[in-house]
């Protein structure tokens, strides 16, 4: 393992100081630039829907909050947000746990089999989803699964569990073999090893793996509308988007619903992020 | 061990009484059942302020009828169609369900999945013009039509007056306020075509001021091939777009990147331009506009020639249907009727929207001229989504846009004919 | 590892994806030999719905248009979040910051982003145009949505925008991992910053690549969202792609059975295209 002391790359400008500042000042500019359509997103949210349509772009005349107050009264928008974490959360975690499990053996072991295998769960990226929308139904359905929240917990798992491989298994696969060689010769089970050894190291990994996750679990539309029927048992995107219509969209209203719909995964992004931050920083990743 | 035995013998004791009586709770609450609260299922989409709507008349039937409870289920209108032919098939579907027009329920009919209405009350009240979604081309009735959506003229009076120009009446004289509006410096006309929607609008009001004025069965005509796209009845609505592209009264590469239901409607809204060819639905948005106070009118688009009556495109733009399986079948048929005697109470709340019953007393002011239309019977349902071809309205729309870019009337009435009669 | 304990690693994953995965997709594809419609019955047809594609011009399209998409976003969006990963690292005090924010679009749901995004492209006092003016390039206005010339791009720029946060995210992971002593050994040996990052840093990213060119290809091969609410494939079949044909198919022209077929063409085209690809991709990896 290339184990060094903290990590740090510091900018070669780091001599001539007026340059690493330009150069910062430079990618700030550049991030502010990538954020100006969300600012926008943001100023139709204050707006009536007549200041939208005569000068969608201008600053709004005031702070006008009806629209997140329509989303609130509208929707039953705590018992929707509870029922998102819920999913969310635990879809992610065994996610990440399922796919570590695997990850480590496909890593691990070179034999035509389980190179079958991985090929097998790569074929998941690939799946073109409309289509197995109506069997999926069927079987949920036989199974009991349908209304129920391990039955979309399963899908989501399933159906992430490919990303979830690939991404995991490469990372494994950059740790380098001789600690668990070393464990292996000290009597550890394969399972303690994976336990003590490799989960450890896996944590921006994981970290990633479910901040992917949770970002389609929280924005799918189709999986609640298909396993609930009943509207204060799905997820917050779907009650969100009932607003949109075929023919007019109140998108003032969309836009205050979507915007207190996705502060949540915000938030829980940011925790991820030092998970991320700090395992990349503990210098456990191989270049 | 005695004791042990003993408490056995209790335990059995307590356990077999609490079977009886949990039994007889159970033949109890069966007998009581038929008294008791049903729930009645329903599921809908979403389109926007109609969904308030709903619920009030909910409230309203639930606390007539204290023993059935509804369930609306809201499901987003772009996934809805998928998701409830998933729960057809799956046998699941709810009691009531909200359809589209005739391009969702006739499907579900030849599957067998709806319920036949016939006998229920309402459909003698059903106005001429909605027998077709009423019906689904059958002989008997399936669909309530909820409401009817108009397609037609907007017109911004003020921008009208100030011109000096009088409302149209005809083509000739509709074309001449373009010319007008255009020298006077306005925009004369609002076309959204980034999907092809907003284009095809004046082509279908058009052919109904036309081929459709004189001869009401011309889908027949189409159908069975008596009539065909490479006509001059097709060529001249076609043409029309083309006219008005040239003359400048739209730019017509502008309008492809316009879209077509929000923003093209949008312009008219905020006063900037004279006319828009689009649906009834947008009388919610200008009713609800605080600063743009113009007057304005909906009227049947004047694509008839001189001396004669324009033709109304109405199209029902939301139904019900009762599923087969339902596992409330009176309750649900209780519901459409509830519907259908209340029915000015939603249109009042929704706005731009038409009955399609006879029995409805309700008129927007700003748009009685629409439902004059409508109670002449000089209305037809729209064409396009009228010729059981489920794909050929978006081949339509794309055909549209062909023309806006090359002006080439002979090639679109040739692909239109070429699909139209594809198997 | 015994092929057992191996086994019972990979059991609980293998269990769930082929219950839920390719158990109904096989049943799903299955439709594809049939006239299904979406409800009621449906009649064994043989290879009918195969056969059509062939001659389906809209489906012609859609398979060139999803190429010429997947080729725009796979190059833009790994170099452009390369880029930003390679900047990010070099400025400590900033990255944390920077790299939250550009992950910030991804978050938002498609339908938000398609919506915001017809705006700043529309031909009615649309930003993009009036930025262009403000800087004198009037003359590279356009109607972005509405010419067939542009459209795709166009689509191509608003993917490209709302995921390569997420791809620099993943480079700066693997570009932070890459050990001091290497770069410093690199620039005592008189490599500038560009020769360092050539000849040292960019091979050592080799795993990030894989995943990010993986990844990229084979979500812009299944594109669905973006084109069918920005454009719907318009204007004519400018913009039409495999995955909106399949939805199209299947839903609003209520065939099933060839949308299915679609389906099946569209997941053996990415499969070819990612094998090829990842054979490619690591050769190189294991080249390290």
């Amino acid at each position: 393992m290339v184990k060094t002391r903290m990590q740090r790359p510091h900018s070669p400008s780091k001599a001539v100081p007026w340059l690493h500042y330009a150069n910062t000042a430079a990618l700030i500019a550049v991030v502010i630039f990538f954020l100006l359509p969300i600012f926008f997103m943001i100023l139709v949210a204050f707006k009536t829907t007549e200041e939208m349509a005569n000068s969608p772009f201008s600053l709004p005349l005031s702070l006008n909050f009806s629209n997140f107050l329509t989303a609130l009264q509208r929707l039953d928008f705590l018992r929707l947000i509870t029922n998102t974490i819920v999913i969310t959360i635990i879809s992610s975690v065994l996610t990440v746990l399922l796919s570590s499990l695997a990850a480590y053996p496909i890593a691990r072991v070179r034999t035509k089999w389980m190179n079958g295998v991985y090929q097998l769960f790569l074929i998941g990226l690939t799946l073109p989803f409309f289509v197995v929308l109506l069997p999926l139904y069927l079987l949920a359905r036989d199974l009991g699964l349908l209304g129920t929240i391990p039955g979309i917990v399963f899908v989501y798992t399933a159906f992430n569990l490919p990303f979830a491989i690939f991404f995991t298994a490469g990372f494994i696969s950059a740790i380098p073999i001789e600690l668990e060689e070393a464990a292996s010769i000290d009597g550890s089970t394969p399972l303690s090893t994976f336990r003590y050894i490799i989960l450890p190291l896996l944590r921006p990994a994981n970290a990633t793996v479910a901040m992917f996750i949770a970002l389609s679990v929280w924005n799918d539309l189709l999986l609640p509308l298909l396993f609930f029927n009943r509207n204060e048992q799905r997820t917050i995107m779907p009650g969100v988007y009932t607003v949109v219509g075929e023919f007019s969209t109140p998108y003032n209203e969309l836009f205050g619903a979507a915007l207190l719909a996705s502060l949540p995964l915000f938030i829980f992004y940011l925790i991820l992020q030092r998970q991320i931050i700090a395992g990349v920083s503990a210098g456990s990743v191989k270049g | 061990m005695k004791s042990h035995q003993s408490s056995r013998v209790f335990e059995m004791k307590v356990f077999s009484a609490l079977t009886i009586g949990a039994a007889a709770v159970v033949v109890i609450g069966g007998v009581q059942a038929q008294n008791e609260q049903v729930t009645l299922r329903v599921a809908g989409f979403g389109a926007a302020g109609s969904v308030a709507a709903i619920k009030i008349i909910d409230a309203q039937f639930m606390q007539k009828n204290p023993n059935i409870k509804v369930d609306f289920e809201e499901v987003a209108g772009f996934q809805y169609q998928s998701i409830l032919n998933t729960r057809f098939v799956a046998g699941d579907a709810p009691d009531v369900v909200m359809s589209n027009g005739v391009d969702f329920a006739k499907p579900w009919l030849k599957a067998g999945y709806l319920s036949e209405l016939t006998d229920q009350p309402w459909v003698k009240n059903v106005i001429n013009g909605n027998r077709t979604e009423t019906y689904l081309g059958t002989n008997k009735a399936y669909q309530f039509v909820i409401e009817n959506a108009g397609v037609g003229l907007f017109y911004n009076k003020q921008i009208l007056d100030d011109a000096g120009i009088a409302i149209p009446q005809n083509y000739p004289q509709f074309i001449a306020a373009m010319t007008k509006l255009k020298s006077a410096g306005k925009t004369p006309i609002s076309i959204g075509a980034k999907i092809g929607w907003g284009a095809l609008m004046p082509v279908a009001t058009g052919i109904v001021s036309t081929a459709y004025r004189t001869n009401p069965n011309y889908d027949q005509r189409l159908l069975n091939g008596q009539a065909k796209f490479d006509s001059p009845e097709w060529r001249t609505v076609l043409q029309r777009v083309v006219d008005w592209s040239k003359a400048g009264f739209f730019d017509a590469k502008m309008s492809l990147g316009i879209g077509d239901f929000e923003q093209a409607a949008g312009e008219f809204i905020a006063g900037r331009a004279a006319f828009l060819v689009h649906g009834s639905w947008n009388v919610d948005a200008l009713r609800d506009s605080k600063t743009n106070k113009f007057a304005y009118g909906f009227m049947p688009f004047p694509g008839n020639p001189a001396g004669t009556k324009s033709r109304a495109i109405i199209f029902a733009n939301a139904n019900f249907v009762v599923n087969a399986k339902a596992k409330q079948p009176e309750a649900s048929r209780k519901y459409l009727n509830f519907w259908a005697d209340n029915i000015d109470t939603y249109l009042k709340e929704t706005g731009g929207r038409y009955s399609s019953l006879t029995t409805s007393k309700y008129r927007e002011v700003e748009t009685a001229e629409f439902g004059r239309a409508l109670s002449e019977n000089r209305a037809s349902v729209y064409p396009v989504g009228n010729w059981d071809r489920p794909s050929f309205q978006e081949f339509f729309m794309k055909q549209m846009q062909q023309l806006l870019t090359d002006n080439n009337v002979d090639s679109v009435v040739k692909a239109l004919d070429t699909e139209f009669n594809r198997k | 590892m015994r092929w057992y304990v191996a086994l019972g690693f990979l059991a609980p994953a293998l269990g769930l994806y082929i219950l839920f995965v390719l158990y109904p997709t096989l049943r799903g594809m299955s439709y594809s030999f049939t006239d299904f419609s979406g409800v009621g019955e449906a009649q064994y047809v043989g290879l009918t719905n195969y056969q059509r594609i062939l001659t389906d011009t809209q489906a012609v399209a859609a398979i060139r248009n999803t190429l010429v998409y997947a080729i725009i976003v796979v190059i833009a969006q790994n170099i452009l979040g390369l880029a930003l990963a390679v900047w990010m690292g070099n400025m400590p005090r900033v990255r944390n910051f920077a790299r939250v924010a550009l992950f910030t679009p991804s978050m938002l749901s498609a339908v938000v982003v398609a919506f915001i995004w017809s705006y700043l492209y529309s031909p009615l006092g649309g930003v993009l145009n009036a930025v262009l003016d403000v800087f004198g390039l009037g003359i590279l206005k356009r109607v972005w949505l509405g010419d067939s010339s542009v459209a795709l791009l166009a689509i191509a720029v608003v993917s490209i925008w709302m995921f390569t946060g997420q791809t620099a995210a993943i480079y700066l992971t693997n570009y932070l991992g890459i050990s001091q002593e290497i770069r410093e050994s690199a620039t005592l040996e008189g490599a500038n910053a560009w020769q360092r990052f050539f000849y040292v840093e960019f091979p050592l990213l080799a795993p990030a690549t894989t995943i990010c060119v993986t990844l990229t290809l084979i979500s812009s091969l299944r594109v669905f969202d973006l084109p069918f609410l920005l454009t719907k494939g318009g204007p004519g079949n400018a913009t039409e792609v495999l995955g909106l044909a399949i939805f199209q198919a299947a839903f609003t022209n209520q065939q099933f059975g060839y949308g299915a077929a679609l389906a099946v063409v569209l997941t053996l085209f990415v499969i070819m295209v990612a094998v090829l690809q990842s054979s490619v991709l690591r050769k190189r990896e294991s080249n390290l």
